[in-house]
């Protein structure tokens, strides 16, 4: 018996240290695709913000989590799905644990968070809660802001 | 009993196979478990196949649903209500068998946990938010507000979730020791 209680010990020990080897690290890799036929997403980069703000075109900033299911889905969909995206306007898409002074500076309390900007790259609104469609209203100019 | 007996075989496979069910589910808490003491505290951790299977339950239970967030929680609900129920079909099934003090508190406990997860099912999928005791009664969910702690939420999830896993499994187990000892003396 005490062979099966040493057994099933080392088990739970095994198992308990699979999870804590789970790797909470971000992926960096830009994906970024410019095409003037549609917009684009990229990752976001402060410098990325700035040429986005001088632009003159309309875009807005996904704050997602690594950790956060439905913001890795929805930042996995803007990505492959860019050619939906109007011409011309952008997401950038930015990791809300890492990305902290885009944070303060927004007032994005929470995950999966649209920071909105207009055509001047002025700030309009700090959105939680957003939906691809949310987005895409924005962008394409249908949205009541 | 007697008119019964005919389905003493098949009972023990089945509560076998639900048993051995459970044993894979415990160990997706004790993964959790794992992960949280890692560091992994934003949300309470699942492996890859766990999620491919909330996202596939979820996606069933709320077709046309454009909120990943909703898709996945009711998803996530819908899988613990599911293997919990599971294993109480399996405890009461070894009670059935081996009728001894702890077969019968694992069906007490397993009960509790499993009315735990009809509460953050139904609350989760009826009015959007997973409402029961291991969530505080919600107090920790709502987004934006002061109380809204993502840390507290998953710690206190976590832990509960783990013992009350724990507690109907180790009485299991006690309760296949007693009745294989009182059989062999027999």
């Amino acid at each position: 018996m005490k062979t099966f209680y040493t057994k099933a010990l080392l088990l739970f020990t095994a198992l308990l240290l699979v999870g804590c080897g789970t790797n909470t690290e971000k992926s960096t890799n830009s994906i970024a695709i410019i095409n003037e036929a549609h917009g684009y997403a990229d990752i976001y980069t402060p410098e990325r913000l700035e040429t986005l703000q001088a632009s003159g075109e309309k875009f807005a900033i996904f704050l997602g989590a690594e950790w956060c299911p439905g913001c890795v889905r929805l930042t996995e969909e803007i990505h492959a799905n860019q050619e939906i995206l109007p011409a011309g306007t952008a997401i950038l898409t930015a990791d809300f644990d890492t990305d902290t002074e885009l944070r303060r500076d927004y007032g994005a309390a929470v995950k999966h968070t649209a920071i909105y900007f207009d055509k001047n790259g002025k700030h309009l609104k700090t959105e939680s809660g957003v939906l691809m469609k949310d987005l895409l209203a924005h962008l394409s100019g249908t949205s009541n802001e | 009993m007697s008119k019964l007996r005919h389905l003493f075989l098949p009972t023990v496979v089945f509560v076998g196979l639900v048993l051995l069910f459970q044993g894979v589910h415990f160990a997706e808490h004790f993964i959790q478990l794992g992960a949280w003491f890692g560091g992994f505290r934003n949300m309470p951790y699942m492996t890859p196949w766990a999620t491919d299977l909330i996202w596939s339950l979820g996606e069933w239970m709320l077709p046309g649903e454009e909120d990943y967030h909703r898709i996945f929680e009711v998803g996530a609900e819908l899988l613990h209500l599911l293997g919990n129920a599971v294993f109480l079909v399996g405890t009461l099934g070894l009670h059935w068998l081996v009728r001894n003090t702890y077969s019968q508190w694992a069906n007490v406990f397993q009960g509790v946990h499993l009315f735990e997860h009809i509460m953050l099912f139904c609350t989760q999928y009826y009015v959007h938010q997973s409402i029961g005791m291991s969530t505080l009664f919600g107090y920790f969910q709502p987004y934006g507000t002061d109380v809204y702690d993502r840390v507290a939420m998953t710690t206190f999830r976590v832990w509960w979730h783990f013992l009350a896993n724990l507690i109907p499994s180790v009485l299991v187990v006690l309760a296949i020791i007693v009745a294989v000892k009182s059989y062999r003396r027999a």
